[in-house]
């Protein structure tokens, strides 16, 4: 069987490092990458520490008769546990 | 016979990348058979969907936090103890919950915990070995090496869960979780046959944040490696988080709420695995640009179909080509940004497509399921479909377009 090869280009130890620019676009850049799994995880993590209240809240609604949205507790906390698909 | 296995799997001559590639493919079929016996084992004990659902972000959540960590870490240390460390740990999670199990004492906490041990040596897992895959195989065969790893990968959704099924129901947990145990000390065996992996010297004195973000300046110099990245992050947010459309799509368009999500999902499963390995097929950078071209096309119109589709069969078959190009387009994208990384920056490189591509799938997943209640998930298939067949009708019109589908050589850029 054939050995592994190594890689034919020069050790990467020996090329001088570059220094990191932060230009407008670099900036945008690491937004595009970072701010997608960011997200997903303050959505869930703000869904489930909020989940709680809106759960009582619909429940105590449920059992007075009210309608689910007139729950007293606020807007976006309703709108972050709905957005989360395992809350 | 000698002919398809120089054609299909030209990169396991190599004894290091056959060692490397064995031991994802008992890994992942381990992984996922845990998975279904974690989801079987809350749903008996606690009859509840939402900690199944607990112990699944559990397991994928880590992707979206560990890969910026362990990309550093895989171009500081020898990837080969980083992956045997991995494997080990999940030898020992899952070991415990066979001994739990065994004895009668497992509760539903510790199976959520087990999972979240189990995502973070996944996730340390998955962006090492693609960049020690990159590694061990000649520039030439990389797609091939790339394309077969991604092959163990969707092909243990499939094998994974068929080995545990049978046991989970005529002998329960503990036999479930002995198969994962073997298979992870199989893949911990071929995982220490690797031989050691050089290690890069380079930024070991700076901060992991300093590494990182030279990681992202790293991508961001280089215009191909940046756009095939942005056009892999357009297919994820477009085409790829459709799981959470297709319950609602399934019920409303379908008329097949019982069996229509698992179906569909055994279409895109079955075409991703087929997929996979015809990919692993193609050697020259002409073929792989044309295929790429194409499988983001048909990546783009298999969701407009799927959209347009009203009977369970057609739906299905509109799944296959989806998950087939959907695959392949991931997998030659990825082989694209690997073949230009150097060796210094390819855990980093992994590491940013894991973390960047999970993230937008993550989100827009989210965003999916709550927009489908408000337009319905046939709107919303159809559109994303078409928005991604003009983003590689657009990414085609510049020079490093046409450099990211191999119509131009790439330009070298100095480290």
């Amino acid at each position: 069987m054939t050995e592994a090869p190594r890689d034919p280009r020069p050790p990467e130890s020996a090329e001088p490092a570059q220094p990191v620019e932060f230009t407008r676009g670099f900036i945008a850049f690491i937004g595009a990458m970072v701010v997608p799994a960011v997200l997903a995880l303050a959505i869930f993590l703000g869904a489930w520490a909020v989940s709680g209240e809106v759960y009582a809240a619909e429940a105590a609604a449920e059992e007075t008769g009210a309608a689910e949205e007139n729950a007293e507790v606020a807007g976006w906390k309703q709108s972050l546990v709905g957005i989360c698909p395992i809350h | 016979m000698r002919g398809l296995f120089q054609r299909f799997g030209a990169a396991l001559v190599y004894v290091d990348f056959r060692n490397l590639w064995m031991a994802n493919a008992l890994a992942q079929a381990a992984a996922w058979a845990m998975i279904v016996t974690r989801g079987w084992i809350i749903y008996r004990d606690a009859e509840s969907s939402f900690l199944v659902g607990v112990a699944t972000f559990a397991a994928l959540g880590p992707m979206l936090v560990v890969p910026p960590i362990i990309g550093v870490l895989a171009d500081r240390l020898d990837r080969r103890t980083m992956l045997m460390t991995a494997y080990a740990v999940e030898l020992t999670q899952s070991s415990a919950l066979l001994l739990l199990a065994s004895f009668g004492l497992l509760e539903v906490w510790m199976v959520v915990l087990a999972a979240l041990v189990s995502g973070v040596a996944r996730a340390t897992a998955l962006p090492t070995s693609q960049a020690t895959a990159a590694t061990l195989v000649p520039p030439d065969r990389l797609l091939n090496a790339l394309s077969l790893n991604a092959s163990t990968q969707h092909g243990s959704k499939l094998f994974g869960p068929a080995l545990v099924t049978p046991l989970l129901a005529l002998f329960g947990a503990p036999a479930a979780f002995g198969v994962a145990v073997a298979l992870y000390a199989l893949a911990l065996y071929r995982m220490s046959r690797l031989s050691p992996q050089r290690v890069a010297q380079v930024g070991e004195r700076q901060s992991f944040v300093a590494n990182f973000v030279s990681g992202l300046s790293y991508v961001y110099s280089r215009p191909v490696m940046r756009l095939m990245l942005i056009v892999l992050i357009f297919h994820c947010g477009f085409t790829m988080a459709f799981e959470s459309l297709l319950p609602s799509f399934s019920a409303e368009r379908l008329n097949a709420a019982d069996e229509g999500f698992g179906s569909l999902m055994m279409g895109v499963g079955a075409g991703a695995f087929v997929a996979s390995i015809f990919v692993s097929g193609l050697h020259t950078e002409r073929a792989r640009g044309d295929a790429l071209i194409i499988a983001g096309i048909m990546s783009g119109l298999g969701q407009v179909l799927l959209a347009l589709t009203t009977s369970l069969v057609f739906a299905m078959g509109a799944a296959v080509i989806m998950g087939g190009a959907q695959a392949a387009f991931m997998t030659m994208g990825q082989a694209v940004t690997q073949s230009l990384a150097v060796d210094e920056y390819r855990g980093r490189v992994a590491s940013i497509n894991s973390f960047s591509l999970g993230g937008m799938m993550a989100t827009m997943n989210l965003f999916n399921g709550t927009l489908a209640e408000q337009y319905g998930a046939q709107s919303l298939l159809l559109i994303h479909g078409l928005i991604f067949v003009a983003v590689i009708a657009i990414t085609f019109i510049p020079a490093t377009g046409r450099q990211v589908y191999g119509r131009e050589p790439v330009a070298q850029v100095a480290a």
